[in-house]
């Protein structure tokens, strides 16, 4: 997908489900009477199933409530999703831009999160290298990997270790399409919310429907260029962007330096891009990304 | 003024072992024969549990070492022990037992004791007390047990030895030494040097050591002379451990209409497990096992396997039970085994074995403890769910050099 | 880690082309090169490992890690970065 220039604006969500609740012309007329008073029938079960759909809260009266974030440690990132970091209780969503990065990026959240609370890595690819979240700098005594048979199975596992309060569940696969049974991302939906734990869906061009519509935050990444040291490829800078969200308009976006486990890294992971003065330049050599096809 | 203290009277009773009158239900063409039941010892070595008399006679003893068994009586049928029957038969004989006198012992599930003190206006001798409670255990085991009474324990025992099957053998008040004075001194409850000790000594029966002072048995004997002059003469203990039947510990829901699939029996699985804890919780206990029973419409009140209207499953997990969340993989795996062959009306769950519950201190300064206990329960149910294999665990291979990348890692699904 | 196909030349077989799946993809440069030879005391059917690792950048800009294998000349993906 080609990466437009500037941000994409979007209806204000509220609005936009307002747009989708059917509305009977009795219950309207109803409405039109006494719109303060929530009546119960169609309307209250209307919101019941936005509710269920997108997430508890989702749609309510009042000033919304403040959606908890899981910190990322990079406050770059943490400022552009809304919340302060990846949602508690929803699924959120890493898709690759025009260059792969969102793979390396969400591992290097995995690892983040993994030094200081519990992480689930469902692993429907089965090809995962734990070694990766290590790489980053992460926790495996933190770590959880589920390497599902069937994909009911990995659904069944996400809920389970979402619902004891792991602070992540990661789910990483390469088709979605065939993994996702319908009622799949409702129930794990749900199970976030009763954990407050962060769900972060991983991999795969497309999604289906039924996960596509409960995801709350998606940031499309992409690799800006390499980092060199030494004669070997240390780092990978790239760009975030929020592509979609419930928590506010999309378009934020955000540099990161992931920096590979090298013998001679000063620090291992994900951090904030700095801008480097010239003369810092010469110490880096930086291999610029010409026209890049993606995976 | 203060009314006289009626004298102890305890009634023994002396029956087959619950293993052997099992096996002898399973297997009833194998009455007279020689019959061995075995199980497992306290070190863990399989042994004798029970022995028919036609083994006996040949020389086997419970709790023999199984080959050693095996030597002596080649040609005996052997038969495994079923732990679980056999709690059920001891639940049912104490329950007897328990609806003749409030105080009652069970012994080695060969033996048990019950006081006859007090009045019973319908049984005002003793010796009818004693037999209506017999008649009682002779009605669960299905064996007839023989009957002693007497001033103490040992002197009930050894009446009840002596007494034939179905007859309630007497020692009057007073007279237990007396009854006692042929009674050998290898065949009292004591260590078998002891006994040698005694023979050598010329004194062979508890008559003979009944005249020996007490001074002079203690100077011998130590410890075990007080016991053996106390014995001889009928007086050692008159009391008994009272066993109390617990109370009953469960939580039954009543289903409103039949439900037949049992994936949908399973989301009132957390319900009943929440009810279950706060039960334990008010009694302070853990469950050692736990109970799950599926009836359906006019199922009979007691499970049992061969009823086809009910379902039922027991597990007994390592570790007591006492909270929802250690109740819920156990009762998940229960329902995931559960196969009601009619439509469900009733789920009940029932703890048993009820214990202490267990205490553990809990990440005091690593808050992260906790958290890895409860992912690690999540995790068990799901392999208990889906098999081994699908949650994993790694972990840097210790003393790895790091140089080949496929083995650094340890995997591990537990 | 899975089998995958390179070209390689020169006498220190370094990679000059990988199959990417679609087709073969130039390398444009070689990032690093390391050897692991390790387990000499280890006896058959367990073998001792002699390894080379090649980290190369190519055409499509994607960063691999290659292993060859020297006992049984094949090719491996090690890892992707980014």
């Amino acid at each position: 997908m080609e990466e437009s220039g500037g941000a994409q604006l979007h209806p204000d969500p509220v609005q936009k489900f307002k747009r989708v609740v059917p509305v009977s012309s009795e219950l309207a007329w109803r409405e039109q009477g006494d719109p303060a008073q929530p009546e119960v029938g169609a309307l209250a079960l209307a919101l019941s199933s936005l509710n269920f759909r997108y997430g508890p809260g989702a749609v309510h009266t009042g000033a919304p409530p403040l959606l908890q974030g899981l910190a990322t440690g990079v406050d770059s990132l943490d400022n552009i999703t809304g919340c302060r970091g990846l949602p508690k209780g929803r699924i959120s969503r890493l898709a690759e831009g025009s260059s792969p990065g969102a793979f390396e990026l969400g591992l290097a959240l995995a690892a983040v999160v993994s030094r200081s609370a519990a992480v689930a890595i469902v692993d429907f690819t089965l090809s995962l290298d734990p070694g990766n979240v290590e790489a980053y700098g992460g926790e495996l005594d933190n770590c959880w990997l589920v390497r599902p048979r069937r994909p009911e199975e990995g659904w069944a596992a996400a809920r389970a270790l979402a619902k004891v309060g792991v602070a992540l569940c990661l789910l990483v696969a390469q088709d979605w399409s065939r993994l996702t049974p319908s009622a799949a991302p409702a129930a794990l939906l749900t199970a976030l919310s009763e954990g407050g734990c962060a769900g972060l869906v991983l991999g795969g061009r497309l999604i289906p429907a039924a996960l596509k519509e409960r995801i709350c935050l998606e940031l499309k990444c992409w690799r800006l260029n390499w980092a060199l040291a030494h004669g070997d490829v240390c780092g990978l800078r790239l760009e975030a962007q929020v592509s979609r969200s419930h928590l506010g308009a999309p378009g934020a976006s955000c540099r990161l330096q992931l920096n590979f486990p090298r013998p001679y890294q000063l620090w291992v992971g994900l951090g904030e891009l700095e801008e480097l003065t010239e003369g810092e330049e010469l110490g880096v050599e930086l291999l610029r990304v010409s026209g890049g096809s993606g995976r | 003024m203060s009314r006289p203290k009626s004298p102890t009277r305890l009634a023994c009773f002396t029956f087959p072992h619950l293993a052997l009158v099992l096996a002898l239900r399973a297997h009833p063409e194998l009455k007279g024969e020689p019959v061995l039941v075995g199980g497992q010892g306290p070190g863990g070595q399989q042994v004798v549990v029970a022995a028919s008399p036609a083994a006996w006679a040949k020389g086997v003893r419970p709790s023999q070492e199984w080959r050693r068994a095996q030597v002596i009586c080649p040609m005996a049928v052997r038969l495994d022990v079923d732990p679980t029957a056999m709690a059920e038969l001891r639940q049912l004989a104490r329950l007897a037992l328990a609806s003749c006198s409030p105080l009652v012992e069970w012994g080695d599930d060969a033996s048990a004791y019950v006081d006859l003190a007090g009045s019973d206006p319908l049984r005002p001798e003793e010796g009818s007390r004693a037999a209506h409670c017999g008649r009682a255990l002779q009605e669960v085991l299905g064996a007839t047990p023989s009957v002693g009474v007497g001033p103490s324990r040992f002197s009930a025992w050894v009446a009840a030895q002596m007494a034939v099957p179905g007859r309630v053998r007497l020692v009057p008040e007073g007279k237990a030494a007396e009854f006692l004075a042929t009674w050998p001194v290898t065949a009292l409850p004591l260590p078998p040097e002891v006994g040698d000790r005694l023979i050598q000594f010329g004194l062979r029966t508890c008559g003979d050591c009944a005249a020996i002072t007490l001074v002079d048995l203690q100077r011998q004997f130590g410890p075990d002379g007080i016991l053996l002059h106390r014995l001889c003469r009928g007086l050692d203990s008159a009391r008994i451990d009272p066993w109390r039947e617990p109370p009953p510990c469960g939580v039954r829901r009543v289903l409103a209409g039949g439900v037949e699939d049992s994936e949908s029996l399973r989301f009132g699985a957390a319900e009943l497990a929440r009810g279950l804890a706060e039960e334990l919780s008010r009694q302070g206990r853990a469950a050692g096992r736990i109970r799950l029973v599926l009836r359906g419409e006019g199922g009979p009140r007691l499970p049992s396997p061969a009823d086809q209207q009910v379902w039922w499953g027991e597990v007994a997990p390592p570790a007591p039970l006492a909270t929802a969340d250690e109740l819920l993989g156990p009762l998940l795996s229960l329902f995931g085994r559960s196969r009601p062959l009619t439509p469900v009306t009733v789920v009940e769950l029932q703890a048993f074995d009820l214990v202490a519950p267990p205490v553990s201190q809990v990440g005091l300064w690593q808050g992260r403890a906790a958290d890895r206990e409860v992912v690690q329960r999540a995790v068990d149910r799901l392999h208990d769910r889906f098999g081994k294999g699908l949650v994993w665990r790694v972990e840097v291979r210790p003393g790895h050099p790091g140089d080949v990348p496929e083995e650094r890692f340890v995997w591990s699904s537990r | 880690m899975s089998a995958i196909e390179v070209r390689a030349e020169g006498t220190q077989e370094s990679p000059s082309a990988v199959d990417s799946g679609q087709g073969f993809v130039e390398v444009t440069a070689v990032v690093e090169h390391w050897r692991i030879e390790v387990g000499w005391w280890r006896v058959a059917p367990e073998r001792p490992v002699r390894r080379d690792y090649w980290r190369v950048l190519l055409q499509d800009d994607s960063c691999l890690d290659l292993r060859f294998e020297l006992a049984s000349r094949s090719w491996s993906r090690e890892r992707s970065w980014g």
